[in-house]
């Protein structure tokens, strides 16, 4: 208790150390405590599901396609296959996007669906909370015309009307009975927590069961499930893969013309959901950790100033009988209590940075909802506070109950300067320096690859573009000509606008969210192997879609209305098709067919327009076909239009115009995702611009923290040096001299501790790999950077001392007389 | 009383020293005249607060005069800048303190090589004159130590040495004994004295008549005024 007390009073009355030290430990706990509320929420928390960690998700890939993705959806028959023979799985479910609109009062309203196998809600292991889930007899044409609904859904849009279930609802022109509403938070999948191409909800609001006759899921070619298997209990992921490998090789002896080439591995969910956020968390996770650190090594040099400055009252302790371990004691209970202070003002600080944290995070970060100042995070903050006093106390603890009793109770008697004691503050330097050097290379590392990311060309003009979604559904657009009329009024009306200068329409828009990829073959090439045959990213645009994307023509012609039906097919390929599969240059005026597939007559080549990054900014382009609207009208239902304009962005008064001129067009087709392109982009920068926003905010709190951690204990071994100072100038040293000598002697340490900062960089390199685009690790330049930005601030945090050092007045080394 | 020499390697004319505090001037020192031949021994002593310790300050150019004439070894020195000022102290004086202000990093060698470093002399003839300093007040044995190894009047022995080292014109001693026990203060008021017979002039502030007697010649100050000269003939003061 008197040690409790005693505690307080020094802090109290040393109110400027007690501020300073406060502050860098409340920085370095609450940027903590809002790093690991994210980290538990995304990383840690366990999903919302019953025995979450046996829901594995299931992926086909194949290498020799080079897609740069490697979870690729298996086929149907892939999935029956595991559903029916598989020992490892007591469910194996499927999921696939669905694009629906809710008709209600006279309106259309755009929900988050999914089309899943009746089991999908055992698999997860939750269960409707009002009626049921699906029975596996709705999964048979006909007898599928029932929906489970979310809980946001019923109440947002049904008013939570307890007899909900059992009513019909309008989906896509179609009436199905709600036989089930999921409890509250459920949301499962969202497009977020899987991969890019899949068109999945940003939120589920609504399932509904896949029906499909014997042919359907028999079907070996096409892969639009993704599949997600609970494994039986005490079955190991291990063996369930080993089983999945056998099942694979197999497939591949007994259908070779769809399964060479392809393999299969399981995900854990929890892992799949985490996905790219991982390692963006667990690298911001390290980088709070170092500036923790750091600020535990400032306080502790602090405190170890303060251990100097108080040798001479922890040398009267131990002379009236105080032993080691009590004057250790009393240290510790000193540094605890100033942990505790900043612990507390900490946790507040977490709870705004929590705050910034949410505001700054990209769209889509999984689970970012559920993140809180709970339990575990409380839990971690007073770990952290603990830890913390005892590291930074030990040192200086362990260092002030050392003191020799003799001579520091005597030190006035004698003309010496100090020297020795300063080795325990050089080893803090140097070791906070190599953290915020360490750190400094992660954030410029991943700043620049942000940058390169931003600087990248898509292939497409990436503003002025604005875009919506619309469906043709019903009897009324199932022939291609009037789809054809359909998109000739558009063009006609939205061109008409002020300020419009190009009106198109695309199948699959660019960074959109869904890809449709498809097999290709060449006229007159040899038939490669047997599932080596080449993909592409088909995309079926009506005539001026080019040049309203911004995407530049290369070679050829553009489409024109000549490309008619009946008349010769014709098609547009990408660059890296035309350079990779006619290495020659003669693409234009070859044949092209894609293989099992809508179009699979055969096309002439007929123009080559630039690559497009449409999947994610950073994969490389994928080989790309395109077809003439005019003569596919029919190959896809959902159609995106984009609206080229001079003058106008993405306002609330375009869309509205946008909208109500279709509805003047036909109010029954239904539209949606009004997005632009610049928006698009900045979604798809999104994640790496989280992730070099807060890095590069940690690692600049990081170098603030060093530089005052530097220049704090230069300055204070000035303080303590005015005597030597003023010997040396007495016995002819220049003041330049002297100068010379503090900052040398400040920066040797800085010095060192760059050194170990490169290994420590090097050595934790590999974590930012996954971080980086085009450019590595050990990337010479940011180093080098880093290095010379880190000693020239040093070398200006001990300038400071340096020259109030060389401003000593000689006189003093005699006033000591 | 011994004959003043013709050129006198310090001459002080006049020489002033007023404090500014609060804007009440204390005058330290007021009109000090002042000649000091090469090769004397002078004392100065006086009750505390006379201005000791001032004009020794003014004689090793730690501090401007507020008026006056200070010339050493010919040249004018009384209103030098920084930069000159350390030049001259380097070459020209060599200081020893009450408290010996050795430098507890440096090792015995290293406190008396240090001025010789400023210098820009080569490490070879650092070497020579450090260790022959060493030698001269009997200290070369330990040269490897440090100054928390050895006792008090092992100290001032080395910090008399750091002085002698760099071959100064003049050495200026402040209580020189004044942390020493009598045995230790004897031993080094021997080595001083030594040191005069060999050569060396000496300026000395101290309390201990005793030891001002070792001096040639003893002048006492008063409220910043030399007021009296007790030993031989007062050649130098005017």
């Amino acid at each position: 208790m008197n040690d409790l007390r005693f505690a307080f009073r020094q802090l109290s009355r040393n109110p400027g150390f007690t501020v300073v030290a406060v502050i860098m430990l409340a920085l370095g706990i609450g940027a903590n405590t809002a790093i690991f509320t994210v980290v538990e929420a995304v990383l840690l928390k366990p999903l919302p599901y019953h025995e979450p960690d046996r829901i594995m998700v299931v992926w086909a890939d194949n290498p020799t396609y080079n897609l740069g993705i490697h979870e690729l959806p298996p086929s149907q028959l892939d999935m029956m296959d595991w559903r029916q023979r598989s020992q490892s799985f007591e469910q194996v479910a499927g999921i696939t996007a669905s694009l629906t609109d809710l008709s209600r009062d006279g309106g259309l309203t755009r929900i988050g669906a999914v089309s899943v196998t009746a089991n999908f809600f055992p698999t997860l292991g939750v269960l409707p909370a009002r009626g049921r889930g699906f029975t596996a007899e709705e999964e048979q044409p006909g007898k599928d015309k029932v929906v489970v609904i979310s809980d946001a859904l019923w109440k947002r849009e049904f008013g939570g009307d307890p007899n909900f279930v059992g009513s019909s609802i309008i989906l896509n022109n179609e009436s199905r009975v709600v036989v089930g509403i999921m409890p509250p938070g459920f949301d499962f999948p969202r497009s977020a927590e899987m991969p890019p191409p899949y068109g999945l909800p940003a939120q589920s609001d609504l399932w509904m069961p896949v029906a499909g006759d014997a042919k359907f899921w028999q079907d070996d070619v096409n892969r639009q499930f993704i599949v997600l298997g609970r494994l039986k209990t005490g079955t190991s992921v291990a063996s369930a893969q080993a089983e999945l490998d056998a099942m694979a090789r197999q497939a591949t002896l007994d259908r070779p013309a769809t399964h060479a080439g392809w393999s299969t591995h399981l995900r854990p969910l929890a892992m799949q959901v985490a996905g790219a956020t991982r390692p963006v968390l667990l690298v911001l996770w390290g980088a709070v950790a170092f500036v923790l650190l750091i600020a535990c090594v400032n306080v502790a040099s602090l405190l170890l100033c303060r251990a100097v400055a108080r040798r001479k009252e922890i040398a009267i302790r131990a002379a009236i009988g105080a032993g080691r371990a009590r004057v250790i004691r009393q240290l510790l209970t000193e540094s605890l209590v100033l942990s505790l202070v900043g612990g507390a003002f900490g946790l507040l600080l977490g709870v705004f940075g929590l705050k910034v944290l949410l505001a700054l995070s990209p769209p889509g970060l999984p689970r970012l909802h559920e993140a809180a100042l709970d339990g575990p995070v409380l839990l971690f903050s007073m770990g952290a506070t603990l830890v913390t006093g005892i590291v930074l106390g030990l040192l200086p603890a362990l260092h002030a109950s050392k003191v020799d009793l003799t001579e520091a109770l005597n030190s006035a008697g004698r003309g010496l300067t100090e020297g020795g004691r300063w080795r325990s503050h050089g080893a803090l330097v140097i070791g906070q320096v190599a953290v915020a050097f360490a750190l400094l290379v992660g954030a410029t590392l991943v700043i620049r690859s942000f940058g390169r990311i931003v600087a990248l060309d898509p292939g497409f003009a990436k503003s002025g573009v604005s875009s919506f979604e619309l469906t043709f559904r019903g009897e009324r657009y199932r022939k291609g000509d009037s789809r054809i009329a359909f998109f000739q009024n558009v063009h006609d009306r939205l061109a008409a606008l002020p300020g419009v200068v190009g009106v198109a329409a695309v199948s699959h828009l660019p960074l959109g969210g869904r890809e449709n990829v498809g097999y290709f073959v060449i006229d007159g090439m040899a038939a490669p192997r047997q599932g080596q045959e080449p993909l592409a990213q088909c995309r079926v645009v009506t005539e001026g879609y080019f040049p309203t994307m911004g995407v530049g023509l290369v070679r050829g012609r553009d489409f024109a209305d000549t490309d008619a039906t009946g008349k010769l097919l014709v098609t547009i390929v990408s660059e890296t098709l035309a350079r990779e599969f006619f290495p020659t240059g003669d693409a234009i005026g070859q044949r092209i067919r894609l293989k099992d597939s809508g179009a699979n007559e055969w096309c002439t080549i007929v123009g080559i327009v630039r690559d497009v990054r449409a999947t994610a900014l950073e994969m490389k382009p994928m080989p790309g076909l395109y077809f003439p609207h005019s003569q596919l009208p029919n190959y896809w239902d959902e159609m995106t239009v984009i609206v080229r304009s001079a003058t106008l962005g993405r306002t609330a008064g375009f869309e509205n115009t946008l909208r109500r001129e279709l509805k003047a067009i036909d109010p029954a087709v239904p539209t949606a995702n009004f997005r632009t392109m610049e928006g698009l982009v900045s979604n798809a920068v999104a994640r790496p611009r989280f992730g070099s926003v807060l890095l590069g905010l940690f690692a600049a709190t990081a170098l603030v923290l060093t530089l005052v951690g530097v220049y704090g204990v230069v300055a204070y071994a000035v303080s303590r040096r005015i005597r030597e100072l003023g010997i040396r100038l007495v016995l002819g040293a220049r003041r330049g001299e002297l100068l010379r000598m503090v900052l040398m002697q400040g920066m040797g340490p800085v010095f060192v501790g760059l050194g170990f900062g490169l290994a420590i960089a090097l050595g934790l390199g590999r974590f930012l790999a996954s971080l980086l685009f085009e450019i590595k690790a050990s990337d010479p330049t940011t180093l080098l950077c880093a290095a010379v930005g880190l000693a020239v601030a040093a070398a200006l945090a001990c300038w400071l001392p340096a020259r109030r050092a060389s401003r000593v007045d000689p006189m003093v080394a005699l006033r000591g007389e | 009383m011994s004959t003043a020499p013709q050129s006198p390697l310090i001459h002080l004319e006049g020489i002033k020293k007023v404090f500014l505090t609060d804007e009440v001037e204390t005058h330290a020192l007021s009109g000090i005249h002042l000649d000091i031949a090469q090769g004397e021994y002078v004392s100065i002593a006086g009750p505390s607060g006379c201005g000791k310790s001032t004009l020794l300050a003014i004689l090793g150019l730690l501090d401007s005069p507020s008026d006056g004439t200070y010339v050493l070894n010919g040249q004018q020195v009384a209103q030098l800048d920084h930069s000159q000022r350390a030049r001259i102290r380097n070459r020209e004086i060599g200081f020893i303190f009450q408290s010996f202000n050795l430098i507890g990093d440096l090792t015995v060698f290293e406190n008396v090589e240090l001025p010789l470093t400023y210098r820009g002399l080569n490490a070879a003839e650092r070497k020579l004159r450090a260790t022959e300093a060493l030698e001269k007040v009997g200290m070369s044995h330990r040269m490897r130590h440090y100054p928390s190894q050895l006792s008090g009047g092992q100290q001032q022995r080395v910090a008399v040495a750091r002085a002698l080292g760099g071959q100064p014109s003049i050495l200026l001693a402040d209580e020189p004994t004044g942390n020493l026990d009598s045995k230790n203060g004897d031993a080094v008021m021997d080595l001083l004295r030594r040191l005069h017979r060999e050569g060396a002039t000496i300026c000395m502030v101290t309390h201990d008549t005793r030891f001002a007697k070792h001096a040639d010649r003893q002048i006492h100050l008063f409220d910043g005024r030399v007021v009296e000269e007790s030993a031989g003939e007062p050649a130098g003061v005017r």
